[in-house]
């Protein structure tokens, strides 16, 4: 009797500190976002507008479309300077209340359907557009964030995004080499 | 049948307990040491202050900078006292031991200065006048120089490095570079590849003025670029930055982040950039001053400190810190004015500019800030970025193969205006790519006196001179930033050598 009260003794700590101690999901995730935000923040440090992407009010705008964590993790940045400028942060929910000018927009997960309406309304703008979706740069997207996260493994850190490198001049926009370094580059139309 | 199940289930508890995350985080440090990777596990064979700070984690000197109280105390010695002013006698402590076994003791002392002194050794500059080491008996020594060294203390501090004598005879240079053994508060333990280097507690460490390392494992890695240090701290795969490997221009961010925490201190570190006015590359443009003064003109230092260095920088006029004993503010200045560099530059004979090699291995965004202000003025850049191959950049420079380079330098710790002015402005030393007859005897004179007022004043003129000279042009000095999480305890120091075995978790 003793024996199988011990045995189920141990058995209830080893679960209870498999539980205790494992990180949860939401952690992980919100982990995931802070350096999903941390990248965003950094393709707006290290990509040049022309100033002709900026307006009298002179900021630099992100709009975040169907990813409410990202814009969460990004929001304490609103207000912040950026390169001398304001940096603004909205979140959105539909298309159509899009305000202008934005220089960044990033497109989640379940706005998959509408990428297509989205690019062919900003083509050829200044606008970096950025997403997590898969074949997201074949639709004409210009970065990918693929790796993000990502541990190294035996032949080093995994490159962190994809660039469409095609679109991204088509738009006037040049994207510095620390991000590029990180990066796969492909060509699509 | 039961006592498999608890065979079974005791392995179970095992594996979670060894491979558990936050386990693991209590057990270890991880500390992102920066973007160059860690090959020469040597301190006197590399300029990489990532191997200095590692050295005195794993190994000790004779004497140790109190970061606190800043003053050198005894670490390795017990005591010392000088016979003369050209020999200081020490008392070694008694009972230390490698982390081999092998003991410490007056043969190593002996045996490591001969080793530094060597060619090749990248410290053998600055022990040249360390003459020799009497042993007196097995823990007391006799340490004599050619003449009364001004800077010996800082240089036993620092950079008189301990090795193992039999040890050291046996793997020879090369084997200890793989595996190195010290006295130190933390031992290495192995290095997988050039990304990550782990240590753990020495548990029979003397303790002294350190005091035994508090997290039983430290784990170095390397990030090829300066972002992934970012997001390894976010992700938890990481728990500090090393202090100035940080990227400033990532502080905003930082600041946002309830996890994270900034430590930072005003540090010795210098950041300039260098003209080959000797002609050392081939390149013969610098040699003309009005060019290297149209260059000095041309620079924004401002926008640097503010957009490259978010503000944790101050503009420099001189070459050395305000924290060198010997540091000269008072000397010319060249403000921000593309105007007039475009005249000097005309004067020279260059109305239309001319293109150089632009060397820098360090913080990308100042050197891309650099490189657009010359081309506003006309000097077209070919840009060389070396990012992460600091080792490989510095031979360069050292070799005379960079025209025009960025360089930041923090003088071994040393406090003294001799650790930035000797290795960069005495004729016909490595790194000297502009200089005159005068000041570099000044800067010899200097080196052999213990005269502190006399040294002020051939710091002072020297200072002067190549600031007329327009040799360099002083960018900013650095503070020391550490990002890290913020249960760990963690301070940088003024030394800008991190004492890992000093943090602690909350």
């Amino acid at each position: 009797m003793f024996k199988i009260k011990n045995h189920i003794l141990f058995f209830t700590a080893a679960i209870a500190f498999i539980v205790l101690a494992s990180p949860s999901q939401g952690t992980l995730a919100f982990k995931q976002d802070k350096v999903k935000a941390l990248y965003l923040y950094n393709f707006l440090l290290f990509v040049e507008w022309p100033e002709s992407a900026f307006d009298e009010k002179d900021c630099i705008c992100t709009a975040i479309l169907g990813d409410d964590l990202l814009f969460e993790a990004l929001k304490p940045m609103r207000g912040k300077a950026m390169k001398g400028r304001k940096m603004l942060v909205e979140r959105y929910e539909n298309l159509k209340d899009l305000e202008r000018p934005f220089h960044v927009i990033f497109i989640g997960s379940s706005m998959k359907a509408l990428v297509p309406q989205i690019l062919d309304q900003i083509k050829d703008e200044p606008v970096l557009t950025v997403s997590d979706m898969e074949r997201f740069t074949q639709m004409g997207g210009m970065v990918f964030f693929r790796n993000i996260g990502s541990p190294s493994d035996k032949t080093g850190y995994p490159k962190r995004f994809e660039i469409n490198l095609a679109a991204v001049k088509r738009a006037g926009l040049k994207i510095r080499s620390r991000l590029l370094r990180l990066s796969d580059i492909v060509y699509n139309p | 049948m039961n006592k498999t199940l608890v065979l079974i289930l005791s392995v179970f508890f095992v594996l979670i307990l060894t491979d558990n995350p936050c386990q693991a985080k209590r057990d270890t440090l991880v500390v992102s040491l920066g973007t160059q990777p860690l090959k020469l596990l040597n301190p006197a064979y590399t300029t990489s202050r990532q191997i200095l700070v590692l050295y005195h984690n794993w190994g000790d000197t004779l004497l140790y900078r109190d970061p606190v109280q800043r003053k050198i105390v005894p670490c390795l010695a017990e005591s010392y006292w000088f016979v003369d002013p050209k020999t200081i006698e020490f008392k070694l402590r008694k009972g230390v031991r490698f982390h081999n076994g092998e003991p410490f003791d007056a043969r190593a002392v002996k045996f490591s200065l001969d080793l530094l002194k060597r060619p090749g050794s990248l410290v053998s500059r600055f022990l040249t006048g360390f003459k020799e080491i009497d042993i007196v008996d097995d823990y007391t020594i006799r340490l004599k120089t050619s003449s009364p060294d001004p800077t010996v203390l800082e240089l036993i501090t620092n950079i008189l490095f301990i090795y193992p004598p039999d040890y050291y005879k046996k793997v020879g240079k090369e084997g200890f570079e793989k595996h190195p053994i010290g006295t130190g508060p933390y031992q290495f333990v192995s290095h997988k590849n050039p990304s990550e280097i782990l240590f753990k507690v020495n548990p029979d460490y003397f303790g002294g003025p350190k005091g035994k390392a508090k997290i039983p494992h430290l784990k170095g890695v390397i990030m090829p670029e300066e972002i992934l240090q970012m997001e390894a701290l976010l992700s938890g795969q990481a728990d500090l930055i090393r202090s100035t490997t940080f990227n400033q221009e990532q502080l905003p961010f930082v600041n946002q982040s309830p996890d994270l925490e900034i430590k930072s201190v005003e540090i010795i570190r210098t950041c300039f950039l260098s003209m080959d006015a000797m002609g050392r590359s081939g390149v013969k443009v610098f040699k003309d001053k009005r060019v290297r003064m149209a260059v000095n003109h041309a620079i924004n230092k401002e926008k640097i400190v503010k957009y490259a260095f978010n503000n944790f920088a101050d503009i420099a006029h001189s070459v050395t810190s305000p924290l060198h004993f010997g540091h000269e503010p008072d000397v010319m200045q060249y403000p921000y004015d593309p105007a007039k560099a475009r005249r000097l530059l005309a004067e020279a004979g260059y109305p239309n500019g001319f293109t150089i090699d632009f060397f820098a291995a360090i913080s990308e965004t100042a050197s891309e800030s650099i490189a657009r202000d010359l081309e506003a003025v006309g000097i077209k850049t070919n840009f060389k970025w070396m990012g992460g191959r600091w080792d490989s950049y510095y031979k360069m420079f050292l070799m005379g193969k960079t025209p025009m380079a960025f360089l930041t330098w923090g003088s071994y710790s040393i406090f003294d205006a001799s650790a930035i002015m000797s290795p960069f402005f005495i004729m016909d030393t490595e790194g000297c790519y502009g200089t005159t007859p005068e000041v570099s005897s000044m800067l010899e004179e200097a080196n052999q006196t213990i005269d502190q007022e006399k040294r002020r004043e051939l710091f002072s003129k020297a200072q002067k001179i190549i600031a007329e000279e327009a040799f360099w042009v002083p960018l900013c000095t650095t503070k020391a930033i550490s990002v890290k999480n913020k249960d760990l305890n963690f301070q940088p120091f003024y030394d800008e050598i991190d004492r890992y075995f000093s943090a602690s978790w909350d």
